[in-house]
């Protein structure tokens, strides 16, 4: 067959799986399925028989707007961001359950340690923190603070909410990013969060600002600590991929366990964006009591704990 | 063969070509990407230095969104963000499909990789070492920049004599003679000459006459009578 | 020139996509483009920067295009197909920079389009009036981007140059006191050799990109322009019709030996059918083919393997191995506890015993391996092992009764054995003692595994003749009486042991003096 007999043949096929594609209803008269495998055959032929390379590149194209509507992967936001945190993100938890113990350890361990250290020995800080910064940590959680005395404006509540998303997200990121160097960036984030965290709290009750301080960060931290260390576990993740890539090339290995940790690095993103919330708008509120905040501090805590720690329901 | 095209093989057992975008647009496009940025976040700050505190925290909120969504959610709903999309390129999986959700947030949570040490370094020599002009984030996230090409209409010539010719021509030199006459509109009229003239022996005659000659021999050749 | 080896895939495109194919054909072609241009500039950049670190480098600079007439020479042979090496390059250099010499590290040296106008003056040879004309053509287009790739190569220039320096600073220890920005503001000469250095390295990452990209740029406009693809296409067809003209008359020559050359393959063919139809025919399973079907059968297979093989089929492949690389000690993940001056004293000693262990380790090993390998040793050494001393492994089915090794007086007790109607024992003793025999006499291979069927086809294809057949008797009879309960008669059992005594002893009493 000439060129412009097929041409002329298929033409009207070509122009009806356009429109086809074009057209968003779905109608049941034309089966698309099988108008593109004909129209892969028809490429094909074109092919095998060194038609026009105009012929050829047309059939492509449209060969591959056939491929995208008829493969086309869904793209809905808020099921899916249901199934996630009812299903997804729990399942992965529980299957990187050793990783995430472990980054747990790790983490409260070092604080500890930390905590244990300062508090004993109160010069310690010293070696962690410059001088500027345990001044003015210090001035920050003063209960003699006249800020502490006043509401503050929801508006700068709006500055700190972008602040800490802004910062906590980057640390997630960083850490899961940080896998990539054999894993050692991931613990390296975490550790240094770690010490960080014992060091001021030891510090902070060492010159009496307790109340004031875990009052602060009993909420908030429930929620982004968690995420923190889980993200690191999942940066750990993809650091031992690399180590020991089992039967996969290295790059393999990679790529399989990032699009395995993904859900928990999303879900510790979403963790954050809470955390951030919280902090901004309930952690730094004055007006509410002590002990509401430890109340539902504590509550966070628990449910968190049980979120994380709880064995992923059946899938059936 | 050095082509900039990729071959991808389908279900069906066909290629379909598709042609990764490499250094140079892709650069353009996110030099359009950033003045775009640029542009929301001065008006942004503009508008907002009115509010006070509460101003900052939202130009923090908003600065945090573009800098980790706005390639994300255009790639989402768009398949490629204004920058690409004013340059004719296209974000799709390695199988052509357009990008989801997850593959978008890989591919630009790995920017932070890519940009080290500085200014994209990491990501100018993957996508030069990579075929399909793939930085790290698109290797992970298993994605490519692609141009996407609407379906260009097959160029229709006109003949007025059909001049009988036979001549044993390859499939491939027949293409050959089937573009030549496909493209001729592109061409001067000296050109079509000079071209037509490389096969005087065969033709038996040169200039205006060879040309028709040839046009006559891709009219047969394609079935047009 | 040979156009039939035309290196790149010439078809229309627009000037972002030639780029990238310009990028395509550097990274290809990387061997010869980096090594020509490392060759060409680093002694110059060595002396520049030795005359004066902070001038030399522009000076290196306004002389670039110098060295991208090179990349330009390199470029342009590989396109069709024509392998040229870092000397050749070198050495074609000299002629190549002849042509606007002067030109182009002055006045051309700003142009816009630089690596855009490069080919038309120094491949096509045009100068003067004609060039400019030339170029006026070749820029009349609206997708004319060369300017613009210029800006993003001399851009990408710096931006890596920055990223050097920062991988450098990055790489810099803590305790070294250097401030990448505090340091950008002295006057030290050290960050002028790293800043010149770095400058260098990323000038010739981009110069063979650049060129490629202004190369490959060029050439789509002459296709969209002037249809070089065409003309390379007919030129292709003219020369092979040409050719064919030429050959005619060595063609009607070779016509008569042609029929020559085509017999072996036809008999090869017919060859290999009749394997085929051979193969096929003792597979009792497989239905007989008449031969038409199978040639058919053939015929199709091989087209469809060939059709496989194609290009529309990718046939990727990936096969994974495990193989030795040699020593790579991959870091462990643990961290190191901060304090550990005062384990360090302990981990000494530790580290002292460790080693000797160790050594005591190694040799014990390589003993071991010695001792396994001692037989292949003994061969190579010549020296003469008793093997026969060693233990038979016997297979498992045959000591069904627990021995102590063999009686000394077999045929007694054998006698003593059917006496007692132990019928059992005695099958079990003689295919104990036969065995042995015959792994002696016939070197055997048997296994423990080994079940009595097995046994006798190894029997089968050591042994032959007599002691054969009394094997393949007694063995049957011991499945009989093993396996299927039947409890053989006396006289055969006697028969079986008078049978023994014949086939074993009277040869080894023949051969035994």
């Amino acid at each position: 067959m000439r060129q412009n007999d097929f041409i002329q043949l298929k033409q009207q096929d070509w122009q009806l799986f356009k429109e086809l594609l074009e057209s968003s209803e779905v109608s049941d008269e034309h089966d698309l399925p099988k108008m593109f495998r004909q129209l892969t055959h028809d490429l094909s032929i074109a092919k095998s028989r060194h038609y026009s390379p105009a012929l050829i590149s047309h059939l492509n194209q449209l060969l591959l707007l056939g491929q995208q509507q008829l493969y086309k992967p869904h793209n809905r936001i808020l099921m899916p961001l249901m199934v996630f945190v009812k299903h997804t993100f729990p399942a992965q938890l529980t299957e990187f359950r050793f990783y995430i113990i472990w980054a747990h350890i790790l983490f409260y361990g070092v604080a500890l340690l930390m905590f244990g250290i300062t508090f004993l020995e109160p010069e310690f800080i010293r070696n962690v923190l410059p001088n500027a910064q345990v001044v003015h940590l210090e001035e920050m959680y003063d209960p003699s603070d006249s800020r502490f005395e006043e509401e503050r404006a929801s508006d700068s509540d709006f500055i700190m909410f972008g602040y800490y998303i802004f910062n906590n997200i980057s640390i997630a990121f960083q850490s899961f990013v940080g896998g990539l160097l054999l894993g050692f960036g991931a613990l390296y984030i975490l550790l240094f969060n770690a010490l960080y965290f014992g060091v001021v709290s030891a510090h902070i009750v060492n010159i009496g600002y307790q109340d004031t301080f875990f009052s602060f960060v009993i909420t908030h931290g429930a929620f982004e600590l968690t995420a923190i260390v889980i993200s690191a576990a999942a940066g750990t993740v993809i650091g031992y991929s690399l180590i020991a890539p089992k039967k996969l090339s290295r790059i393999h290995a990679m790529k399989a366990s990032a699009k395995k940790v993904f859900p928990l690095i999303f879900g510790s993103f979403l963790m954050l964006v809470i955390a951030a919330f919280i902090e901004a708008f309930w952690s730094s509120s004055h007006s509410i009591p002590n002990y509401v905040k430890y109340a539902v501090g504590g509550f966070c805590w628990v449910w968190v704990l049980v979120y994380v720690f709880r064995r992923a329901p059946n899938e059936n | 063969m050095i082509d900039n095209r990729y071959a991808l093989e389908t279900p069906e057992g066909i290629d379909i070509m598709l042609t990764p975008a490499g250094i140079g647009v892709r650069t353009m496009a996110f030099v359009v990407d950033l003045l775009i940025r640029g542009v929301v976040l001065f008006a942004a700050s503009m508008a907002l230095q009115f509010t006070g505190n509460m101003g900052q925290g939202l130009f923090f909120i908003l600065l945090f969104c573009i800098e980790w969504f706005y390639p994300v959610l255009f790639e989402i709903y768009r398949g490629a963000t204004p920058g690409k999309k004013y340059f004719g390129l296209v974000v799709v999986y390695d199988n052509g499909l357009p990008i989801t959700l997850p593959g978008s947030m890989l591919r630009n949570l790995f920017r932070s990789i890519d940009i080290l040490p500085f200014a994209y370094l990491s990501g100018f020599v993957a996508i030069l070492c990579s075929k399909q002009f793939k930085r790290i984030g698109d290797h992970v996230a298993g994605t490519m920049v692609v141009y996407q090409d609407t379906p260009s209409k097959v160029e229709h010539f006109t003949v007025d004599e059909l001049p009988q010719i036979t001549l044993s021509l390859t499939l491939e030199e027949q293409q050959t003679i089937v573009a030549y006459a496909e493209r001729s509109q592109s061409f001067s009229e000296e050109r079509l000459q000079e071209l037509a003239n490389q096969l005087e022996p065969m033709l038996e005659c040169r200039g205006e006459e060879a040309v028709i000659k040839l046009k006559a021999m891709a009219a047969g050749l394609v079935g047009k009578v | 020139m040979k156009i039939e080896a035309l290196a790149i895939d010439t078809h229309p495109r627009n000037s972002w996509k030639s780029f990238d194919l310009g990028c395509r054909m550097a990274m290809q072609w990387w061997w010869p483009l980096y090594g020509f241009m490392l060759c060409s500039t680093l002694p110059f950049f060595l002396l520049f920067t030795l005359l004066s670190p902070e001038y030399g480098v522009y000076l290196l600079w306004l002389l670039k295009p110098w060295f991208e007439r090179g990349l330009l020479y390199i470029h342009s042979r590989q396109v069709f197909g024509q392998q040229v090496s870092v000397v050749e390059a070198l050495k074609a250099w000299q002629s190549q920079i002849k042509v606007y010499w002067l030109a182009s590290i002055t006045w051309q040296r700003l142009s816009p389009s630089r690596g855009f106008d490069l080919p038309v003056a120094q491949l096509e040879g045009l100068r003067g009036e004609k060039r400019k004309a030339r170029l006026r053509l070749l820029h009349q287009t609206t997708d004319d981007n060369s300017f613009w790739w210029l800006l993003i190569c001399l851009h990408w220039e710096l931006f890596i140059t920055f990223g050097l320096l920062m991988l450098v600073n990055m790489l810099i220890p803590l305790g070294f006191e250097w401030n990448i920005a505090e340091a950008f503001y002295s006057e030290s000469n050290l960050i002028l050799i790293a800043y010149n250095v770095c400058w260098y390295f990323a000038l010739v990452l981009i110069a063979p990109l650049f060129i490629g990209g202004g190369f490959a740029a060029y050439l789509n406009r002459r296709i969209l322009l002037e249809g070089w693809d065409i003309e390379l296409g007919l030129k292709k067809i003219r020369n092979r019709w040409s050719a064919k003209q030429i050959s005619l008359l060595v063609i009607l020559v070779a016509g008569l030996m042609g029929y020559a050359a085509d017999a072996p393959v036809a008999y090869a063919q017919t060859n290999e059918l009749e394997q085929a139809t051979e193969e096929l025919a003792t597979d009792p399973e497989e239905p007989q083919l008449s031969e038409d079907a199978l040639k058919k059968h053939t015929a199709i297979k091989e087209s469809l393997q060939e059709i496989l093989a194609g290009p529309p089929f990718h046939n990727k492949e990936m096969v994974r191995d495990w193989r030795w690389t040699g020593w790579k000690w991959e870091s462990s993940e643990s961290e190191e506890p901060p304090d550990l001056s005062g384990w360090m004293g302990v981990f000494a000693v530790i580290a002292k015993f460790a080693e000797v262990i160790l050594w005591v380790l190694f040799i014990s090993i390589i003993g071991w391996l010695l001792w396994l390998s001692r037989h292949q040793l003994a061969k190579l050494l010549n020296i003469k092992v008793d093997l026969k001393k060693q233990k038979v492994d016997l297979p498992a089915f045959s000591r069904h009764e627990k021995q102590q090794g063999l009686p000394s007086d077999i045929p007694a007790e054998l006698d003593a054995l059917l006496e007692q109607q132990a019928y059992r024992q005695v099958l079990s003793l003689l295919l104990v003692s036969s065995l042995t025999y015959l792994y002696e006499k016939h070197d055997l291979s048997l296994t423990e595994s080994m079940t009595e069927l097995e046994c006798l086809a190894e029997i089968r294809s050591k042994v032959q003749g007599e002691s054969l057949r009394f094997m393949t008797s007694l063995i049957q009879l011991w499945i009989d009486l093993a396996w299927a309960h039947r409890w053989p008669n006396a006289e055969k059992m006697a028969e079986l042991c008078t049978q023994w005594q014949q086939v074993f002893l009277t040869v080894e009493a023949g051969e035994t003096p």
